[in-house]
C-alpha cells in the first residue's frame, strides 16, 4: 500500500502533450498532475481518447515527434526529469527502469525471433551477460511468468504461442531487468476473461516480488478496482478523480466517474434499465469552454460553461475536478438518479 | 431545467459530429498537394493531355504533308531553328509538331488500351474474387499463364498475325495488360468481400450483382486508378515500343516511337533532333504518369496522413 | 408456455483446413460442433464464450451468411437451412444482424440514407421514393439519430453513433428476430449503456426476439432472459440468467463466472483460475472438451463425451459430474 512518507518513484507536475497537427492543436494531455509510490499500482482509468496512454508514451519518452511534443510540466523519476533527457539517456532508462508491456503482444514482438532470443537480447543489453547466460536466465523468466516447459518455448516462435502466452512472454521481457516501474498500457484488453484473470494475477503477485511499481492504463473499471492501490480518472485530457481506489469505488465524487460506475451492468445487482451518460466525448480540437464534460454532465450549468474547474481536494487524499461535485454528494444521498432515464 | 437540457441536447448533436466532414476527394487532394513530385507529374500529364486535344491549334505546320518537294532541300533534316524548334526530319516536316501530334496518338491508343484493360480486369477481377473456388483458379490460371509469356513478343505475335491497324494495336496491349488491373482488383475484393458491411446486405437479401457493384466496387475504385495512372506509362511505352519495331503505328501517322526509329540512323551523322525530341517527350509523359500515379496512390491511402 | 420463434437442432460448420499444391482437405476446424437452443418469442438468449469458441459462427450460420455442415436452423416452423434462394431472401426479412465492428460494418461510400434505405429498396417496402425517405426518416429517429444526418457519411460518425445506424439498417425491414454479434464491444464504456439500453428500448417497442452474442458475461447477465455458454464449439449450459448466476453446474461456467473483474475493490471473490488455453478446435480433446483445463476431470471426462441434456427447469448442461 501506498506510504506517502516514502519518497515518489515519479512525479508528474502539469504535464501537457500536445499534438500539432494541420487540423490544429490536439490537447491529448493538458495538464496533469499525479505521483507513483514505490511498490504501488496507480491505476489510470477513462475512455479511448482521455489521454491516458498519451500519458504513459509521454513517461517513456515514445510520443511521435513531430507531431507530437511535450508542451508544458515535468516528469520527475526519482527526481530526475525525464522531459530533460536525451534520446540516449531516455534509452538507458527505458528498459532499465522503466518497462511497458502494451495491449496487443503480438505486434510487440519480432516475429522472426525466437521467444528465447528476444527476452535474451534485453538482457544481454541491459545486464551485460553472455548470450549463453541470458537464455538460462530468460528460462528463468519464463517460469516466473508460468509458462509451462520453459526451455522448449525459448526455441519457438511468437505465432506459436497463444495470446495470454505472449502477454506472459512481454511481462517476461518488461521484468528481465528489473524495472522499478512497470507500465501496463491495456495489457488485458485483448484477452478472454479467464486468461485476464490469469494475468491479472500473475502482475499482482509479481508485484509483490518484485517491489516495483505498477501504472496500469485500462478503461476497464473491473481491472481498477482488482489491481489498482490508487486511481486518477481521466476524462478529455485532464485527470478529473485521484484519489485511492477503495474510496474511488465507495464515493465517486466527480459526475463522469458516478456516471460510468453506474453505467456498467453489475453481477450482483439486476436494473432494469443502465443509467447512461448521454452524448459522446468531445472532438479534442474542440473542446467546449469551462468544464470539458459540461456537454454530458446532467449537472452542468451557468459556471460550468464558461469557467474550467481546478482539481481541489474535495476530502484528505481524494481531489476532485468539478464545480459542484457537494452539490453531487447531496443528491447521491437523496438516492437522486442524476442521469435520468433518456430515451 | 428542461429549457436549459433541451439547449445541451442539439448542442449534442453538433458536437456529435466531426468538424470536418471532409470527403475523400478533398483529403486525398489535400494531401497531394503537399506532395511537390506528384504536383510536377500531375502538370506533366495536364499538359500533355492539353497539348494531344489542342494539337491543331498548337503549330502551322501540317505533322504529315512532305514539304521536301515543294520547299526544296533546304528544309530537310534541318537543325532546330526560330522556324523548326526541334528542327525537321527527312521529309522536311517540322518535327515538334509531330512530336505535338504524336501525343495524340499515344493518348489516344494508351487511353483505349486503358478502358479495355481496365473493363476486364474489373470484371475478371471482381469475379474471381468474390465467388473464388473454381472461377477463381481459372482466372487466376489464366492470369498466371499470360503473365508467363513475354510482354511483348506477345503482342507482337498478335500482331504480326493481322495488318496492322490502330485499333489492333491498343487491341492487343488491352490482351496482355488487363492482367494487372485483374489482379490489384482481385486482391481489393478478396479483402473488401470480408467486411462486415458486406455481410450485412448479404443479410439484407441483396443479390450478388447488386452486391459487386454498390457494396465492393465503389470501395476499390481508388487502388483500380493508381493501377490504371500507373499503368499509362506502360502502356506509352510499349505502344512506342511496337511502332519503333515496326509493328504498331505506321507511318506516315505521326508517332514518337516511328520517330525514333526513324531518326536513330542519323543520331551518329550529327542529325540527332529527329530521335532525341520524341525520345524525351516519351520519357517526360511516361515519368509524368509514374510520379502522379505514385502521389495517387499516397494521396487515396486512407491510412496515410 | 412460451412460443420458440427459432430452434437449432445438432448444428454443426466446419471448415476444412486445405494444405498442399493439390489444396487437399488435411483437417477441419470444428468451430460449432453439435449445437442444439431455441429462443422463445419476445426473449433475450444471450450465448456467451471466449474467442474461437464459435458463438459468431453459430449466429451466421443461422442466418446462412455461412452454410451449415449438418443440423436444422427451424425459424417459425420452417427450415432456413432447405430453404431455396427467393424464399431466403424473403426469410431475411424476419431474421436480422448486427456486427461489432461498427467501423467495418458500414460501407464507407454510402451515406446514412442509402444504408438504412437499401433494406426497404430490396423489399419493396416502400411505394415511392417519398415514402421510402419518410421510413428512412422515421427508423433514424426510432434509434436516436436526426434526420439531418441522412445524407452524411459513416466516417462522420463516431462509434456509437454508427451502430446506431447498423441498428437502424436491420429494424429496416422490420425483422422478428435480430442476431447481434457483441454490438457493444467495441464502445466506449459510456456508450455502451446508450446502445444497450436502446436494444432494449427497441425490443419493447418492436416485440423484438434477440440472440445476444457476447464475452462480456455482465453485460449479457444484463440484457438476457436466458443464456447459453459455448465452449469450443459446444453448448456446455444452459439455463435462465438467474439460475446460471445463483447454480451454474458446468465447471466452466463456475470458472468464467469467477474470472469476471468486479468494479468493487472492497470485494475479494474466490477466483477458480483455469490453468492454460483454450485448445485447438482443430483436434479438440478427446471426451469432454473442458477436461484439460477442468479442475474436477476425472478418468471418464477424458473418455466419453458427456451428454448435453434438461436437468430441470430448462437448465441444460453437459457435465459428467452432475450425472453422479
Amino acid at each position: 500500500m501506498a506510504n506517502k512518507n516514502k519518497e515518489k518513484l515519479v512525479d508528474v507536475k502539469n504535464l501537457k502533450t500536445y499534438f500539432y497537427t494541420e487540423e490544429g492543436v490536439v490537447k491529448a494531455v493538458d495538464g496533469i498532475d499525479f505521483e507513483i509510490y514505490p511498490g504501488e499500482t496507480l491505476g489510470i482509468v477513462g475512455e479511448s481518447g482521455c489521454g491516458k496512454s498519451v500519458t504513459s508514451l509521454s513517461i517513456m519518452g515514445l510520443v511521435e515527434s513531430p507531431p507530437g511534443k511535450i508542451a508544458e510540466g515535468e516528469i520527475l523519476f526519482e527526481g530526475i526529469d525525464l522531459t530533460k533527457l536525451s534520446q540516449a539517456e531516455m534509452r538507458k532508462i527505458r528498459g532499465n527502469e522503466i518497462s511497458m508491456i502494451f495491449q496487443e503482444p503480438m505486434t510487440s514482438l519480432n516475429p522472426v525471433y525466437t521467444i528465447g532470443d528476444q527476452i535474451s537480447e534485453a538482457i544481454i543489453i541491459h545486464k551485460g551477460l553472455s548470450k549463453k547466460e541470458a537464455m538460462k536466465e530468460s528460462v528463468e523468466m519464463l517460469k516466473k511468468v508460468g509458462i509451462p516447459l520453459p526451455e522448449q518455448r525459448i526455441n519457438e516462435y511468437p505465432h506459436q504461442l497463444s495470446g495470454g502466452m505472449r502477454q506472459r512472454v512481454m511481462i517476461a521481457m518488461a521484468l528481465s531487468c528489473d524495472p522499478k516501474l512497470l507500465i501496463a498500457d491495456e495489457p488485458t484488453t485483448a484477452l478472454d476473461v479467464t486468461i485476464q484473470a490469469q494475468i491479472l494475477e500473475l502482475m499482482n503477485s509479481l508485484k509483490a516480488s518484485y517491489g516495483m511499481s505498477i501504472m496500469m492504463i485500462t478503461h476497464d473499471l473491473g481491472v481498477i478496482a482488482e489491481i489498482s492501490d490508487r486511481v486518477a480518472v481521466m476524462y478529455a485530457g485532464k485527470i478529473v478523480e485521484y484519489t485511492d481506489v477503495n474510496t474511488l469505488f465507495a464515493d465517486p465524487k466527480h459526475p463522469y466517474t458516478w456516471g460510468l460506475m453506474n453505467s456498467i451492468p453489475k453481477l450482483d445487482r439486476d436494473v432494469n434499465r443502465l443509467q447512461a451518460i448521454p452524448g459522446i466525448v468531445p472532438n479534442p480540437l474542440n473542446f467546449p469552454d469551462g468544464c470539458k464534460f459540461n456537454t454530458r454532465c446532467p449537472l452542468a450549468e451557468g459556471k460550468c460553461f464558461t469557467d474550467e474547474p481546478k482539481i481541489v481536494d474535495a476530502a484528505e487524499g481524494h481531489k476532485v475536478r468539478c464545480w459542484r461535485y457537494k452539490d453531487l454528494e447531496e443528491m447521491k444521498k437523496q438516492n437522486v438518479k442524476i442521469y435520468e432515464e433518456q430515451r | 431545467m428542461s429549457d436549459k437540457n433541451l439547449n445541451k441536447k442539439s448542442n449534442l448533436k453538433s458536437e456529435g459530429l466531426k468538424e470536418t466532414s471532409d470527403t475523400l476527394l478533398k483529403d486525398s487532394w489535400r494531401k497531394l498537394k503537399r506532395n511537390k513530385l506528384a504536383l510536377v507529374g500531375m502538370s506533366i500529364v495536364i499538359l500533355f493531355i492539353i497539348v494531344a486535344i489542342l494539337a491543331p491549334y498548337l503549330t502551322p505546320y501540317d505533322p504529315v504533308e512532305q514539304l521536301i518537294w515543294t520547299e526544296g532541300a533546304a528544309v530537310k533534316l534541318a537543325p532546330p531553328s526560330a522556324d523548326h524548334l526541334f528542327g525537321t526530319d527527312l521529309y522536311g516536316r517540322d518535327i515538334l509538331t509531330r512530336v505535338i501530334y504524336g501525343a495524340r496518338i499515344s493518348l489516344q491508343i494508351s487511353i483505349a488500351a486503358m478502358s479495355i484493360s481496365v473493363l476486364i480486369g474489373i470484371i475478371l477481377g471482381t469475379l474471381a474474387g468474390y465467388y473464388g473456388g473454381i472461377i477463381d483458379d481459372i482466372i487466376s490460371w489464366i492470369i498466371n499463364v499470360l503473365y508467363a509469356f513475354p510482354f511483348l513478343l506477345f503482342v507482337i505475335a498478335i500482331v504480326a498475325f493481322f495488318p496492322p491497324s490502330l485499333i489492333l494495336t491498343f487491341s492487343a496491349i488491352s490482351l496482355v495488360y488487363w492482367m494487372s488491373i485483374a489482379r490489384v482488383v482481385r486482391g481489393q475484393v478478396l479483402s473488401i468481400k470480408e467486411k462486415e458491411f458486406v455481410e450485412a446486405a448479404r443479410a439484407l437479401g441483396v443479390k450478388d450483382w447488386k452486391i459487386m457493384f454498390k457494396h465492393i466496387l465503389p470501395n476499390i475504385i481508388a487502388p483500380v486508378i493508381v493501377q490504371a495512372t500507373l499503368g499509362m506509362g506502360s502502356i506509352i511505352m510499349i505502344e512506342a515500343s511496337l511502332t519503333y519495331l515496326g509493328f504498331g503505328t505506321q507511318p506516315p501517322t505521326p508517332s514518337w516511337g516511328y520517330m525514333i526509329s526513324a531518326g536513330q540512323g542519323y543520331l551518329a551523322q550529327g542529325q540527332w533532333w529527329w530521335g532525341v525530341f520524341p525520345a524525351i517527350a516519351i520519357i517526360l509523359t511516361v515519368l509524368g504518369f509514374n510520379l502522379f500515379g505514385d502521389g495517387l496512390r499516397d494521396a487515396l491511402d486512407p491510412k496515410s496522413r | 408456455m412460451a412460443e420458440k420463434l427459432l430452434e437449432v437442432n445438432n448444428l454443426k460448420k466446419y471448415f476444412p483446413v486445405k494444405a498442399g499444391i493439390f489444396k487437399k482437405t488435411v483437417a477441419y476446424v470444428k468451430a460449432v460442433d453439435d449445437v442444439s437452443f431455441f429462443v422463445n418469442k419476445g426473449e433475450t438468449l444471450g450465448l456467451v464464450g471466449e474467442s474461437g469458441c464459435g458463438k459468431s459462427t453459430t449466429g451466421r450460420t443461422i442466418l446462412r451468411l455461412l452454410e451449415a455442415t449438418a443440423g436444422e436452423v427451424i425459424f417459425e416452423g420452417k427450415d432456413v437451412l432447405s430453404l431455396n434462394k427467393e424464399d431466403l431472401r424473403n426469410i431475411r426479412r424476419d431474421m436480422q444482424i448486427i456486427f461489432q465492428d461498427p467501423y467495418a460494418s458500414l460501407n464507407p461510400r454510402m451515406t446514412v440514407a442509402d444504408i438504412v434505405g437499401e433494406p426497404i429498396d430490396i423489399h419493396n417496402l416502400a411505394k415511392n421514393k417519398k415514402e421510402r425517405n419518410e421510413k428512412v426518416k422515421d427508423i433514424l429517429e426510432r434509434v436516436g439519430l436526426g434526420s439531418e444526418y441522412m445524407r452524411r457519411y459513416p466516417h462522420e460518425f463516431s462509434g456509437g453513433q454508427r451502430q446506431r445506424i447498423g441498428v437502424a439498417r436491420a429494424l429496416a425491414v422490420d425483422p422478428k428476430l435480430i442476431i447481434a454479434d457483441e454490438p457493444v464491444s467495441a464502445l466506449d464504456v459510456s456508450i455502451q449503456a446508450q446502445v444497450i439500453n436502446l436494444l432494449q428500448d427497441l425490443q419493447k417497442d418492436f416485440g423484438l426476439t434477440y440472440l445476444f452474442i457476447a464475452h462480456d458475461l455482465s453485460v449479457v447477465k444484463h440484457i438476457s432472459d436466458r443464456i447459453a455458454v459455448m465452449y469450443l464449439g459446444k453448448i456446455v449450459e444452459m439455463a435462465d440468467k438467474t439460475e446460471l448466476f445463483d447454480d451454474p453446474m458446468h465447471p466452466y461456467t463456475q470458472s468464467l463466472l469467477s474470472a469476471i473483474p468486479e468494479a468493487d475493490p472492497t470485494k475479494k471473490k474466490e477466483r477458480i483460475i483455469l490453468e492454460g488455453d483454450v485448445p485447438s478446435p482443430v483436434d479438440p480433446p478427446s471426451g469432454c472438451r473442458f477436461h484439460p483445463r477442468c479442475p474436477k476431470a476425472f478418468d471418464k471426462c477424458s473418455v466419453e463425451e458427456p451428454v448435453f441434456k434438461d436437468y430441470g427447469d430448462n437448465h441444460f448442461a453437459a457435465c459428467h459430474l452432475l450425472e453422479e
